[in-house]
């Protein structure tokens, strides 16, 4: 097993789950099940683990799946009046959480092209 | 590439992930409200998205909602077995829940699919097993102390 006697002081606090910690307890404290079956679950897991590097590529927040894998372009969905289309859709459908969404999206498509267009000012400001 | 059948508004994948996007970006920057709009919106326009479900079930997570957190994250899962972050997010509802075995078992799914530890949500799953194991050793060591 890696080196885990080298990781000092309660490992959950390192890596920002130390919030974790009194429910670990608790329920270790309270647990009914089989704690033999348990203990040998979590103890071949932890044998699995090559070394401690992927405390260093761990995910902070609780992660989100597909949409935390960013590309950060946004493709073309601020193109022409697409959202504005797609708004008055969701209303004529009563799609009410739908339109919200299509409402937040819109605002920041506004920022996100005013920002772009700064962006594109002070590049070819700078040209000439 | 066509909208799946269960999409409401038969936005295109592309844009359905753009959308998706922004709100991880509202998620990553702490605007909650905007992120769980997002989300929320994103359910409602295809109940049949996994990534959906799975991001609004990390959502309600990190703010504690607990039992709406299920809902999707069970929801996700059943869509799409293969996404670890729906285990790590589950896992951790059960813990809060003190449902260990449960936990355990989530966590080891969510291991289990990323072999060469290279995903972030996996990652986090470990470090809890960790956790897990350091306290199991901590009570052991408290417990041979007493007797």
């Amino acid at each position: 097993m890696f080196g885990i006697g080298k990781l000092f002081g309660g490992i959950l606090n390192k890596v920002g789950l130390g919030f974790l910690s009194p429910f670990v307890s608790l329920a270790l404290n309270f647990f009914s099940g089989n704690y033999l079956a348990l203990i040998g679950d979590v103890t071949n897991l932890v044998g699995k683990f090559t070394n401690s590097s992927f405390l260093k590529n761990m995910s902070m927040l609780n992660p989100l799946g597909g949409f935390g894998q960013r590309a950060g372009c946004f493709g073309n969905l601020f193109s022409g009046n697409k959202l504005s289309l797609l708004r008055g859709t969701s209303q004529l459908l009563g799609l009410n959480k739908a339109e919200r969404m299509l409402r937040v999206v819109d605002d920041f498509s506004s920022s996100f092209s005013l920002v772009k267009q700064n962006r594109e000012n002070a590049y070819f400001g700078s040209l000439r | 590439m066509l909208a799946s059948n269960s999409n409401k508004l038969e936005i295109s994948p592309e844009d359905f992930q753009a959308i998706g996007e922004i709100g991880a970006m509202f998620y990553e920057q702490g605007n909650l409200d905007k992120a769980q709009t997002i989300f929320e919106g994103l359910v409602e326009v295809d109940e049949k998205s996994g990534s959906a479900h799975s991001a609004l079930g990390a959502l309600l997570t990190r703010i504690g909602d607990e039992e709406a957190a299920l809902i999707h994250l069970n929801r996700a899962i059943e869509l799409d077995n293969r996404q670890i972050a729906p285990f790590v997010n589950r896992a951790e509802v059960f813990l809060r829940k003190q449902e260990l075995e449960a936990a355990v078992a989530d966590l080891k799914q969510a291991i289990e699919l990323d072999p060469k530890e290279k995903d972030p949500g996996a990652n986090r799953a470990r470090a809890m097993v960790l956790g897990i194991y350091q306290e199991i050793e901590a009570q052991r060591a408290q417990a041979a102390k007493n007797n």
